[in-house]
């Protein structure tokens, strides 16, 4: 099996894939539950829209990052 | 054998390719985000087609990728390139008319095979090569891709608690926009880079180009054309298997599913691992489907699916083989009656396929058959309860 494969690549990219798949799903499912929370409760609204923000920010960062990566190759 | 009329035949079947890979992949994009009602279909797949075409333009370091390692480069002639890919088009056009998502690489990869392995034999083609990097991948892909899709379901499940806050499915369904656009993106630059790595094959083959040059201006603009225009033509029954017929998705499912299907092709890209679009983005359907509590996958759909990915290479192959044995060593008239003979078996699949028609305006419309004896069952159960 491994004449027909790197493991070291394969293991990389099952590391990596979930890092970012589940790193992306958890920070924009806190968003999400953020910005539902502001919609339900308006007097936390503020506090909830600024931490849906910046987890936003951060995955929209690490989306950059990633296609920079793959495309600089 | 004149082989300008011989090369033009060839980019003219590369480019009917480049078209028959983009509709017949922008399933693996859009059809979560055209299930859960994220985007109009036509407003999805005409994004898909833009996001094909960016990506097109965006490397063009893939030349050649198909053939290199799989079949020796010597045995490469125009009238194999020809019959490799009007295999993986038949191959394509037939999983197309059945509504089954099949890799297009993969039919590529059968199609230059078959044709080889007519013209030059089987020491022609790498048989080491093949299993690393197309039947070892093509395992492994959807492995990968269902394990991170479930684990995201499970956990975006378990985060925004979309069952108790439903305002929430609006939210998914933005973010379906942007990992939609992402895998688009990703395919773009993926597919398109193939055909355009075959027609300069071609060139080279044809004296036009040197070895290990880049594809010219004008085979990126042909290649990044033609992906977009059968992308934006959108192929329907593939969408509806992808966003129907293999589980239900709700919103954050189509989200999980399309973040996942990003992650994993975009790793396998940066770390070399050649994987199918096609089948990381079915396993994240099946992954994002097991990973919600409930829902219900259709494995005799995802084994028709399975079927169709084991059949791929050697179906494609056999047909290019067949159309190799004609066109192999002949001039441009064996190349151009076997290309006219094509053109209307192609021409009667396409009409065959529209004695059931599914299009943007129906391809919604799909009744579940548990969900309908659920229904049936239901005014029985009221009466005895």
């Amino acid at each position: 099996m491994s004449s027909y494969l790197d493991l070291t690549t394969l293991r990389n990219v099952v590391v990596v894939a979930l890092i970012a798949g589940l790193g992306i799903t958890l920070l924009f499912s806190v968003a999400v539950r953020a910005l539902v929370t502001a919609d339900e409760h308006p007097d936390v609204a503020a506090g909830q829209r600024l931490i849906a923000v910046g987890c936003l920010l951060v995955v929209l960062a690490g989306v950059a990052v990633g296609l920079w990566a793959v495309l600089a190759k | 054998m004149h082989d300008a009329t011989l090369l033009f035949i060839v980019v003219i079947t590369a480019l009917t390719f480049d078209f028959t890979n983009g509709f017949h992949d922008t399933a693996n994009a859009m059809a979560t985000s055209i299930a859960t009602g994220a985007l109009k279909p036509k407003a999805a797949v005409a994004l898909s087609a833009v996001l094909n075409l960016a990506g097109a333009f965006l490397s063009v370091k893939v030349a050649a990728t198909i053939a290199s390692g799989i079949v020796a480069s010597t045995a490469i002639t125009l009238p194999i390139v020809f019959a490799g890919l009007l295999g993986a088009i038949v191959w394509n056009l037939l999983t197309w008319s059945l509504g089954l998502p099949s890799s297009s690489s993969h039919a590529l990869i059968g199609g230059v095979i078959g044709a080889t392995m007519v013209s030059a034999g089987t020491s022609a083609v790498h048989g080491h090569s093949i299993v690393a990097k197309v039947v070892v991948p093509a395992v492994l892909s959807p492995i990968i891709a269902g394990l991170v899709a479930l684990l995201a379901t499970k956990l975006a499940y378990r985060v925004a608690q979309p069952d108790e806050r439903p305002k929430s499915h609006r939210y998914f369904r933005y973010g379906q926009l942007a990992s939609a656009s992402l895998v688009s993106l990703a395919h773009g630059t993926n597919d398109a880079q193939k055909t355009m790595g075959v027609i300069t094959l071609a060139l080279i083959a044809d004296h036009r180009l040197g070895a290990k040059a880049d594809p010219p201006a004008w085979v990126i603009i042909a290649c990044a054309v033609a992906i977009a225009a059968g992308t934006y033509l959108g192929g329907w029954r593939v969408i509806r298997t992808m966003g129907h017929r293999l589980t239900h998705i709700e919103p954050p499912q189509g989200f999980t599913a399309q973040t996942a299907a990003a992650a994993v092709l975009l790793t396998a890209t940066q770390g070399g691992l050649p994987l199918s679009t096609t089948h990381i983005t079915s396993g994240a359907v099946l992954g994002s489907g097991a990973g919600r509590a409930g829902s219900k996958i259709r494995w005799r759909v995802a084994g028709s699916m399975v079927v169709a990915w084991v059949l791929t290479l050697p179906a494609a192959a056999l047909v290019a083989a067949g159309i190799g044995l004609v066109v192999d060593g002949g001039g441009s008239v064996q190349v151009i009656i076997v290309a006219a003979i094509a053109c209307l078996a192609l021409l009667g699949v396409w009409r065959w396929s529209h004695r059931n028609p599914v299009t943007a305006e129906n391809v919604n419309d799909y009744s579940d058959p548990d969900l309908a004896l659920r229904e049936l069952a239901r005014p029985v159960q009221q009466k005895v309860g």
